[in-house]
């Protein structure tokens, strides 16, 4: 095994005074991101982008991964607290966490979802550190064919297995991949979709569509809202956590099982939303308490936390190896990457060690770092919430209008974050998903570029999508997802036929 | 035949609005694509080739949920009073993004907040001056004199001679 000699290497280029300081701004930052209203995940990483055009890539990552598990902590406390998941990934700690808290047992609750958080975020890491090599070793073998095929994957795979509407998942995708041909054609140079219009060049930002579709969007959706926030005031002692650590392990099949399922939706592109339903789904069907779900079950705490943090470690493995972000979050990282100068793939493995190992072992340190800051935190940042949304919301605008001019320096892009807003605004409303949209506008040129290359190779034609088992197997999985609600809803439709006759 | 329900605010138009306004996007992205090769190009597949597939594709979808829109059952798409708090929060947003690319972001900045704190949040004259004054403040330190980011200038600041 090549991996440990790697990351002891990654570990003596995270464990620097200067990247400590950064994982734990990072995580403190991320914290806040993850409580206040209208400020997740992928929108702080987007916000957070700009300033870290200056910093090396390694120092870059670090902070904004940091910030990331920070934000996940920070979901969940207001999930528990106030029954406001900050993050679309903490609803189902809602379900359990804050009846628990109303019970008085908030203290407790808090304790075991951060526990349980840092629990499946270290076995996403293994995970990662066990299985990187192998990965990047396999997508070496990749050409474009394949990578069109990994790409066609995650998006099919959003709109089979994403849970929303399939055909809104597929209009979000489809609005994503065209606004992302606008701008200059990488291959021809031509200008498409621009309308003569010199702002259109560029081409739209995915950083300013985040800002506006997560950010402003999110906070237009809580202005609609009139529910009154009334939270439980918590303060964690160091002896509830202490006696929540020893009873964890009690735990221990819900907590293997949501890692297992957590990892797997992590590296496929499930993402950290779907594995955490998919993880509370599965515990109250099998638990022996499964009847007290959504009474205040700690199981029902352990498992979606659990679930969450897997999936979003093991989420950024397919983003370095393959290119394919498994978030919302990875997929703005992604984005990131690119702008600094870096080719997400599997020769990013042999070019950069110290970029993708000192991330790896980052993600052990700060992930440690995150639990121990959440504990300590908690009451500060609780308090925050407390603050009336009539003003923390202009000012959480405010910071969103100045992360889209930061962007590029450019008032158009300021007024496209706001159109963003109101876009996410409606698809908020509408339950359209706003995460194959932000995904497809990373991927979009990256796909089209893999497909023009495949077409070139092949003189047109498009059993080259089939030419060998590899490409063969993606591209059939990839359909069969996409295939998957129509699939489903046949074989309900069948077995409904076959018993009625039986009735 | 129209429900009552289905008047500006109805769960359906809406739906139907967002279907028909998807369909319109793709629309465009194939006007768009139609003004480029969309065959096979000296380097491949022309530039015009995946964007006509990918707006008529958006053309379909959207065109089928629009038809699904017409056998679903009529809601509300927002309560009583909510768009109108939207529409508070999102105006004087609007007129802030605007003035930013001529004013500079600090003006417009304070203004905004003190114009949100003060009418819309009610809040009292202490509470809305130190969010006006010290989030711009707040805001120069972290990014001009620490991170050294420069934002957006206007012509306070060029009187001012800050740069």
């Amino acid at each position: 095994m090549e991996g440990l000699p790697a990351l002891l290497h990654g570990f003596e280029v995270a464990l620097t005074a200067y990247h400590l300081g950064l994982m734990v701004a990072g995580v403190l930052i991320g914290i806040l991101v993850g409580v206040l209203p209208g400020l997740g995940a992928p929108n702080g990483v987007a916000l957070l982008m700009p300033l870290t055009f200056f910093m090396p890539p390694v120092s870059a990552i670090i902070l904004l991964s940091s910030m990331y598990w920070g934000a996940l902590l920070g979901g969940s406390t207001t999930s528990i607290l106030f029954n406001i998941p900050g993050e679309p990934s903490s609803v189902a700690t809602t379900f359990d966490g804050h009846p628990m808290a109303k019970q008085g047992r908030a203290a407790e609750a808090l304790s075991l979802a951060f526990l349980c958080s840092g629990f499946g975020a270290l076995a996403g890491v293994i995970t990662i550190t066990i299985v990187a090599d192998d990965i990047a070793e396999f997508a070496l073998r990749f050409s474009p064919a394949e990578y069109f095929a990994v790409y066609l994957l995650a998006f099919c795979a959003f709109i089979g297995m994403g849970g929303a509407n399939p055909l809104k998942t597929a209009v979000s995708l489809l609005v994503g991949l065209s606004l992302a041909t606008i701008g200059m054609d990488t291959v021809s140079g031509e200008m498409r979709l621009t309308f003569g219009q010199d702002e259109l060049v560029r081409g739209i930002s995915f950083l300013v569509a985040v800002i506006g579709l997560f950010g402003i969007g999110e906070l237009l959706a809580t202005a609609d809202e009139t529910e009154k926030v009334e939270g439980i005031r918590a303060r964690v002692r160091l002896a509830a956590v202490l006696k929540t650590l020893v009873e964890l392990p009690r735990y221990w099949v819900a907590l293997l099982r949501s890692a297992a399922i957590g990892i797997w939706m992590g590296l496929t592109p499930g993402g950290p939303t779907a594995a955490s339903f998919m993880s509370y789904g599965i515990a109250r069907r099998f638990s022996k308490r499964g009847d007290n779900f959504g009474r205040g079950e700690p199981e029902g705490v352990v498992s979606p936390e659990t679930s969450d943090h897997a999936a979003g470690v093991s989420a950024l493995l397919p983003m370095l190896a393959l290119g394919v972000p498994g978030s919302a979050t990875a997929a703005v990282m992604l984005g990131g990457l690119m702008i600094w100068g870096l080719q997400p793939g599997p020769m990013l493995f042999q070019d950069r060690p110290d970029f993708v190992w000192g991330l790896i072992a980052s993600m052990y340190v700060a992930n440690l770092v995150a639990v121990v800051l959440v504990l300590a935190t908690v009451p500060i940042f609780a308090s925050v919430m407390r603050a009336p949304f009539g003003l923390l919301a202009p000012l959480i605008m405010a910071i969103c209008l100045t992360g889209a001019w930061m962007v590029s320096g450019s008032g158009f892009d300021v007024l496209l974050a706001i159109g963003f807003g109101v876009l996410g605004y409606l698809m908020k409303k509408l339950d359209y998903p706003i995460a194959p949209m932000v995904l497809a506008m990373v991927l979009g040129d990256k796909a089209e570029d893999a497909f023009r290359q495949s077409m070139l190779i092949s003189q047109g034609n498009l059993t080259v999508f089939w030419s060998n088992w590899l490409v063969g197997s993606i591209t059939t999985l990839a359909l069969l997802l996409l295939a998957w609600p129509v699939l489903a809803w046949l074989l309900r439709g069948g077995v409904q036929l076959s018993r009625r006759p039986a009735a | 035949m129209s429900r009552p329900d289905d008047r500006l605010g109805g769960r359906r138009a809406a739906e139907l609005g967002m279907a028909l306004g998807a369909a319109g996007f793709g629309g465009v992205v194939v006007l768009g694509a139609l003004q480029h090769d969309t065959g096979w190009g000296p380097t491949g597949p022309g530039a015009g080739y995946f964007p006509l597939r990918i707006g008529l594709l958006l053309i379909g979808v959207a065109a089928i949920l629009a038809l699904l829109q017409l056998r679903a059952a009529a809601g509300r798409f927002a309560e009583p009073g909510a768009l109108r708090r939207v529409a508070r929060l999102l105006a004087p947003t609007l007129v802030f993004g605007i003035a930013i690319a001529p004013l500079g972001t600090y003006v417009p900045m304070a203004l905004f907040l003190l114009w949100m704190a003060r009418v819309e949040a009610r809040a009292g004259w202490p509470v809305a001056l130190a969010l006006a004054l010290g989030t711009p403040a707040a805001f120069f330190l972290l990014f001009e004199t620490w991170l050294g980011v420069p934002l957006a200038k206007g012509p306070l600041e060029e009187a001012l001679g800050i740069y």
